[in-house]
């Protein structure tokens, strides 16, 4: 999908940079155990934690660009080809809906967090709307590019990676 | 009972017509939320309580390190020393194969990973060596399988944390299970290989080995410090897989020089597209556990298991059949989140010990990578080679043979998952 290429090009630097960030904290937390205990911090693997979700759930957007979200498309397969792609642009519409569904209800999570002022436990006490504030984010990234699959074109949800009919191969058990 | 069949048909109809997996359980698991009168907020919040979790944030990290070791040259020179080791035996590569599988899967995690980094390099080679296509195809994919069967396994992770089992025990759990499938393997290949007279290489000089070793001495050791260091204590799960993330890159930028600086940031990316691509249906598992769990569900399941007598070996063969049907539709991390908050309660009552029941479900996934129409394994194999897709299947048809023979003798004798646990951490 080339039509957001500037939002390609945060998220990119932005999966990268919180999962390196994730990547040097794990790394901090295991050094300072048993080389400088005193400059040792509590909140380390918390924001390990943090910085790996915030990469994983825009990396679950990007995903959507560079391949696709495991699925069986068993029924897809059997279909004639249109019918197959009206199937794949129907499920993609509803998958949009899913998701912005669902990154309301994290919105919701993000206001009730900033409403009561919640707060980590550890010496960080980094505010917890930041945390949740991912999922909100990275769902409607996901639904606004499930809906460009859904409304595009037929002769570009042919060319698109995303719409072939084998899984990926990237995918981990 | 009846609410369990009309959800998991709900499921499978959703799954079916193409819907990605996350949506389908996640369009399930709110569904049921919204029936029992909760909003969606509460559906947001428990995915982001169970995120908020140490044990998941290993996952990301295993799946850079296999980033890494797929992108360099540390599975070439593993399988140079297993052949430099093994390929003076008729069908010696075969056996290579199965070593370096063993050796891959103690730093991958991933069984179609796995089969991808061993695929890329063996498929040309046994190609060369006239070793028979459907052979070539056969071995490699049942290598692959090892990957989630080995420790560190990205599908054992996941496992330890929803049925709340220690994942070192689960990894421990692996490993002599995977010894004996491995021996299948290997005196599979050494039947067929001497019954069709596959080549054999000459012997090399010590020297020549030596320098072989040498060069695989880096790959070597990276699971020897990552497991290493869990089992010693000195490193959490997570930091283990944060030292196997950083052990690869490493490796990969000055040790082996396969990798440039510039490289990392996209290596970096596509580990964590393939963390978003397993993580995001983990997530939205968490709403539908949540139902399960709440619903008593398993309660009336164990109630039933109780009243009826159910033994454990009849409760493991339905498991087994169960799995196995749904393995050849689902993905392993799917089946996993959708049967185990069901079945988890009753395991107990039945007196099965949950890390026998891991290596159960292991080896069952294992045979569904196998198996199409969902095989994920095969689906790897084929886009590493120009074989056809009935090569690939004709050749894996014996090793899904060795892999149910394998998940009769684990069912069957629970010390096989269990010896290696209870002697480390005590029964």
């Amino acid at each position: 999908m080339t039509v957001l290429p500037t939002l390609r090009r945060i998220e990119d630097g932005l999966i990268f940079g919180l999962a390196l960030g994730g990547l040097v904290c794990a790394a901090y937390a295991m050094l300072t155990r048993y080389i400088a205990p005193q400059i040792a911090f509590d909140w380390v693997d918390e924001l390990m934690t943090y910085c790996l979700v915030w990469s994983f759930w825009l990396a679950g957007a990007r995903v959507l660009v560079e391949g696709d979200h495991v699925r069986s498309d068993m029924i897809s397969m059997i279909l004639p080809k249109r019918w197959a792609i009206r199937l794949n642009r129907f499920t993609a519409i509803f998958s949009a809906i899913f998701c912005t569904i669902v990154a309301f209800g994290g919105a919701q999570v993000v206001l009730l967090s900033l409403s009561l002022k919640e707060t980590s436990e550890s010496g960080l006490a980094m505010p917890l709307w930041i945390y949740s504030f991912g999922m909100p984010l990275g769902l409607s990234l996901l639904a606004l590019r499930f809906f460009c699959i859904g409304i595009a074109h037929q002769s570009v949800l042919e060319n698109r990676k995303s719409v072939r009919l084998t899984k990926s191969n990237d995918e981990p058990e | 009972m009846v609410e369990l069949l009309v959800i998991a048909g709900a499921l499978l109809l959703v799954i079916f017509f193409g819907f990605p997996i996350f949506v389908a359980i996640g369009l399930v698991g709110l569904t049921l939320f919204f029936m029992e009168g909760h909003e969606v907020g509460a559906y947001a919040q428990i995915i982001n309580d169970h995120l908020n979790s140490n044990t998941l944030s290993s996952i990301p990290f295993f799946i850079v390190a296999t980033a890494f070791i797929e992108h360099g040259k540390a599975g070439r020179a593993l399988i140079r020393l297993a052949d430099a080791m093994l390929g003076a035996i008729r069908g010696g590569l075969g056996l290579a194969c199965i070593f370096a599988g063993m050796v891959f899967s103690a730093i991958s995690g991933s069984s179609t990973a796995t089969a991808l980094a061993l695929g890329a390099i063996l498929i040309p080679a046994m190609s060369r060596r006239e070793y028979p296509s459907s052979f070539a195809h056969g071995v490699i994919g049942a290598s692959g399988t090892l990957g989630i069967l080995i420790p560190p396994s990205v599908a054992l992770i996941v496992y330890g944390y929803v049925a709340s089992t220690s994942v070192p025990r689960l990894f421990l759990g692996g490993i002599l299970p995977a010894l004996l499938q491995a021996t299948l393997f290997a005196a599979w290949v050494l039947y067929s290989g001497t019954r069709t007279d596959l080549p054999q290489k000459k012997s090399i000089s010590q020297t020549e080995f030596l320098n072989v070793f040498k060069e695989a001495l880096p790959a070597l050791a990276m699971p020897v410090l990552v497991l290493g260091g869990i089992y010693s204590g000195i490193v959490t799960v997570t930091e283990a897989a944060a030292l196997a993330a950083i052990l690869s890159m490493g490796i990969g930028l000055f040790v082996y020089k396969d990798c440039t600086v510039g490289e990392v940031p996209k290596i970096i990316r596509k580990g964590m597209e393939t963390t978003a691509r397993v993580m995001i249906i983990v997530a939205m598992s968490f709403g539908f556990s949540h139902w399960i769990i709440s619903s008593e569900l398993s309660k009336e399941l164990v109630e039933i298991a109780v009243s009826n007598d159910i033994k454990p070996w009849m409760f493991l063969l339905l498991m087994n059949l169960v799995m196995l049907l749904m393995g050849a539709f689902l993905e392993v991390i799917s089946v996993i989140l959708i049967t185990l908050p069901i079945v988890y309660p009753m395991l107990g009552p039945l007196g099965i010990d949950p890390v026998h029941y891991a290596m159960i479900v292991i080896v069952n996934m294992q045979i569904a990578t196998l198996t199409p129409p969902v095989g994920l394994t095969l689906f790897a194999l084929s886009s590493t080679s120009d074989a056809p897709f009935s090569d690939i299947v004709k050749g894996v048809i014996p090793y899904i043979i060795l892999l149910l023979i394998s998940l009769i003798v684990i069912s069957l004798v629970p010390a096989l998952s269990l010896t290696l646990p209870n002697l480390v951490f005590g029964g």
